[in-house]
């Protein structure tokens, strides 16, 4: 899978999952997915490790490896792609 | 608003046991009832709840049709336990329950019973939906129970605001008596554990993986718990009317509305602070003569912080005279029960001139240091006047105040 | 100390659609929102069009609003429009909330039981959502409303039951204005639970007709604004008509059905009925309730014929039906008008007149809409022209 389409993938899993206002074409790549963009509180945090992991079949397991993943789009996209080796 | 009404009669069961006389001796004794969860199989991050096992609620089959006994929920039954004691204890006989209001405060009714339906029919063991299984469903079915099995046919009313809606049956109670909607009034609170309250707090990390301990420092959520409570109100001049023995007085309550956020209380507790000064303002009793409060007291990072600080406020540099303790660290978060079961537990306070502890409480935050908790073991006490409060998911706050009959 | 209470505003979702003008509209026709369901044949019931989330819900927080918590709160907007009223010019200490529904938020309850089956883990973003106060929550974040608030749940007499709490708080001086009113969703798995329990009509739902085979399901909500009378004259806000507190009683009956004895509920009824120029019945079609509640009806009215319409046959039965039949006396007590019931065919029971055919045009001084519900429930609504 590309990268490209793998961030659209997870643009759009954000809107949907989370039940955003924003289109997704509008979520920056590199912007922080849980700064003050996008309005995300805890209990999105705890929704979004559930639809990742269930989506692109990876393992989040903790909230060291979350905050990782979840630093922005592109960082998630590198995370999974390096999860699903 | 109007003035004190007279609580008359109590009855609970608890996972302290079945009974009033078992929860006082368990609050004496600060035993804990939060153990492991056998209710259900669940795995998750914990595996603890305060259970009421299913045959302390008992069968009701002299009070009801044998059809209608065995499609009585857990909650069903643990109402209807509870609220048989009560009229026991008031002595309100069948012509005196005739016209009684009933006022029941709930959040999960029938679901455990709701759940295994479900899941039989989507697991494929049940081809369609057995809709026997599910009358207890509706929430206002343990109103219905209570009322047909005790002949209660005055207003009837099934109140839901998650952790504060028995505290908020309790008020309406009162108000019903005192604006002579009904001569006697009994407010109910009834919650059994359910997977999807269990999961669902498990799922927002707000489950402390060992027994919940309250205004500790190392504190890490709540503890779920189960089970009802039934209290007998009336107007004062009724009761002595009738030769009815007082066991204490609800001079007030008040009630507020953060308008915040679905989960998180106000972080400046403004809401909760309105309905406590509410309270004591509708009962005429000025902070200072408070001598105990039975706590919310959740056990979350979020709730105890709000709450000391709310304490503080109202009550200031008098704070550290004012006895302050959590039930839910001896018979868990009943939710929707909490608020009646916690006002009764407050009534055995007053009448025992005994403060119950916060078991567990270890060592309290540092700069909590000069409240007085009652850590682990309770303690004798001459008190009078006392507080208790409930917060609700969603912002919902309701304190009522409550004191010894020879207070008036 | 008990003031006047004034119905100033009103909000309708339905079967008839987004507002009470296509509501009463609807109802006044003759017609019937009950329409064939999706997911497979023979699914059919009431079911309020698709509502557009930005057009009633403001705040971010409403990104994660349930269904029933939107019908709820769009009602109240919907209410509060057609009373004059802006939520900016409440005082949020003064403004109350007393909401109801039977069922609550099925859809998500039905979503959080299927994954936790499936991966046998909790949905923490839904579950906030599915405690019964979930709309008074949203309600109250989006309208800014700090004052008295309560969700009460009533089955078949939830509507009715939150309107009158609504009325108890204005009567009693604790709020200055209260959205009072209830909500209720359909859902696949609710219709089948009651499909399989045979508890549906085979087609047509026929309320009061002694030839009805059951009820069809529906949703919908609706809000009412109500006011001290004095204050809604004061502001020269238009009142549909005045409503009167009551506490309400309890009759026996078997816990989960009907009661069998129309007497003790013809007793508590009487008074309400004695000089009433309608009644607004709650009847669906199930027979077990048509027929008792028929008979009430009949001995409280005595030997004076009373007009009775069902709004069920149209709208759907469902918990929160009662609040869009109180809606109905409202209107029907505004604009001189009562409503059909839809799907009579022959003789109503025990000799009611019940409107068919057409609406009826009749002055209207003082209506009551019955509020039976299963296990002895009885919180009847008296409106009466102000």
């Amino acid at each position: 899978m590309n990268r490209d389409a793998l961030r659209d993938q997870v643009k759009d899993l954000l809107v949907t999952g989370l039940r955003l206002d924003v289109p997704a074409a509008e979520i920056a790549d590199d912007s922080p997915i849980f700064g003050d963009g996008l309005g995300l509180d805890s209990i999105d945090a705890l929704e979004l490790v559930v639809l990742v992991e269930e989506k692109f079949h990876v393992s989040i397991p903790d909230e060291e490896v979350g905050r990782r993943a979840f630093a922005s789009v592109s960082a998630l996209v590198e995370f999974i792609l390096s999860e699903r080796g | 608003m109007p003035a004190a009404v007279a609580i008359t009669g109590l009855g609970a069961i608890t996972g302290l046991g079945g009974d009033v006389a078992a929860l006082a001796t368990g609050l004496r004794e600060g035993r804990c009832a939060i153990a492991r969860l056998t209710a259900f199989p669940y795995r998750g991050r914990c595996d603890l709840a305060a259970q009421v096992p299913d045959a302390e609620a008992g069968s009701h089959g002299d009070r009801l049709p044998p059809a209608t006994e065995r499609r009585l929920s857990h909650a069903d039954r643990m109402a209807l336990a509870a609220a048989t004691e009560a009229c026991r204890d008031a002595g309100l006989d069948a012509p005196s329950r005739c016209t009684a209001a009933v006022y029941v405060g709930a959040t999960t009714g029938g679901m455990r019973e709701t759940e295994e339906a479900y899941r039989r029919f989507r697991g494929g063991q049940d081809a369609r939906f057995r809709l026997s299984r599910l009358l207890g469903t509706p929430l206002s079915t343990a109103a219905t129970v209570v009322s047909q099995a005790l002949g209660l046919f005055g207003p009837r009313s099934t109140l839901s605001t998650a952790c504060s809606s028995s505290a908020l049956a309790l008020a309406a109670a009162a108000e019903a008596v005192a604006g002579g909607r009904a001569p006697v009034a009994l407010a109910i609170g009834t919650d059994q554990l359910c997977r999807v309250t269990y999961a669902g707090f498990d799922a927002l990390q707000a489950l402390d993986p060992s027994p919940c301990r309250p205004f500790d420092r190392e504190r890490m959520g709540l503890s779920l718990g189960e089970g009802a409570a039934a209290l007998v109100v009336e107007n004062v001049d009724h009761a002595r009317a009738r030769g009815a023995r007082l066991r204490a007085l609800l001079l007030g309550h008040g009630s507020s509305n953060d308008a915040h956020h679905v989960t998180a209380p106000h972080p400046d507790g403004a809401g909760a602070r309105v309905a406590l000064e509410a309270a004591l303002a509708a009962a005429r009793v000025p902070p200072a003569a408070v001598d105990y409060v039975n706590a919310h007291g959740s056990g979350t990072r979020q709730n105890d912080a709000v709450e000391v600080g709310v304490l503080r406020t109202v009550f200031g540099a008098r704070l550290g005279r004012v006895a302050v303790s959590s039930s839910k660290s001896q018979v868990g978060h009943c939710l929707g029960a909490a608020g009646a079961i916690e006002a009764l537990i407050t009534v055995i306070a007053l009448e025992q001139g005994f403060l119950p502890p916060t078991v567990n409480l270890r060592h309290p935050e540092p700069t909590w240091d000069d409240l007085d908790l009652v850590a682990t073991a309770g303690r004798r006490a001459p008190i009078a006047v006392a507080v208790s409060s409930s917060y609700g998911f969603g912002g919902h706050n309701v304190t009522l105040v409550l004191a010894r009959p020879d207070a008036l | 100390m008990s003031h006047a209470v004034a119905i100033t505003g009103i909000g309708v979702l339905s079967g008839f659609g987004i507002g009470t003008e296509p509501f009463w509209e609807g109802l006044v026709a003759g017609r019937s929102a009950i329409g064939a369901l999706p997911g497979g044949p023979g699914r059919r019931g009431a079911v309020v069009p698709p509502i557009e989330l930005r057009a009633f819900a403001r705040t971010p927080a409403a990104r994660r609003i349930d269904r029933v918590s939107l019908l709820t709160l769009a009602a109240s907007r919907l209410a509060l429009a057609d009373a004059g009223l802006a939520p900016e010019s409440f005082e949020p200490a003064r403004t109350a909330l007393a909401l109801g529904s039977a069922f609550g938020n099925v859809a998500e309850t039905v979503d959080f039981l299927d994954r936790l089956i499936a991966r046998g883990a909790g949905n923490a973003f839904v579950f906030p959502n599915l405690v019964m106060n979930a709309p008074l929550s949203y309600a109250s974040i989006e309208l800014v409303i700090r004052g008295p608030s309560l969700m009460v749940t009533e089955q078949e007499a939830t509507g009715e039951a939150a309107v009158l709490a609504g009325a108890e708080l204005i009567a009693g001086g604790a709020a200055d204005v209260c959205l009072a009113g209830a909500a209720d969703e359909l859902h696949a798995v609710l219709h089948d639970i009651l499909r399989d329990g045979g508890a549906l009509a085979a087609e047509t739902p026929r309320p009061l007709d002694a030839a009805a085979d059951g009820p069809c399901p529906g949703e919908g909500a609706a809000l009412l604004v109500l006011e001290p009378m004095a204050r809604a004259r004061a502001r020269g806000a238009r009142v549909y008509a005045r409503l009167v507190p009551h506490a309400g009683f309890g009759v026996p009956a078997p816990v989960h059905g009907w009661p069998q004895d129309p007497g003790p509920i013809a007793d508590g009824l009487r008074s309400l009925v004695a000089d009433a120029d309608l009644v607004v019945a709650g009847a669906s079609g199930a027979p077990a309730r048509d027929r008792v509640e028929a008979a009430a009806l009949a001995r409280a009215r005595g030997e004076r014929r009373v007009p009775v319409t069902a709004p069920r046959g149209a709208l759907g039965d469902f918990g929160s039906a009662g609040a869009l039949g109180v809606a109905v006396a409202a209107l029907a007590i505004a604009n001189g008008i009562v409503p059909p019931t839809t799907g009579l065919l022959g003789t109503p029971r025990a000799g009611l007149d019940v409107v068919g055919g057409g609406a009826r045009r009749q002055p209207i001084g003082a209506a009551v809409v019955d509020g039976l519900a299963r296990g002895g429930i009885c919180r009847p609504v008296r409106l009466e022209a102000a």
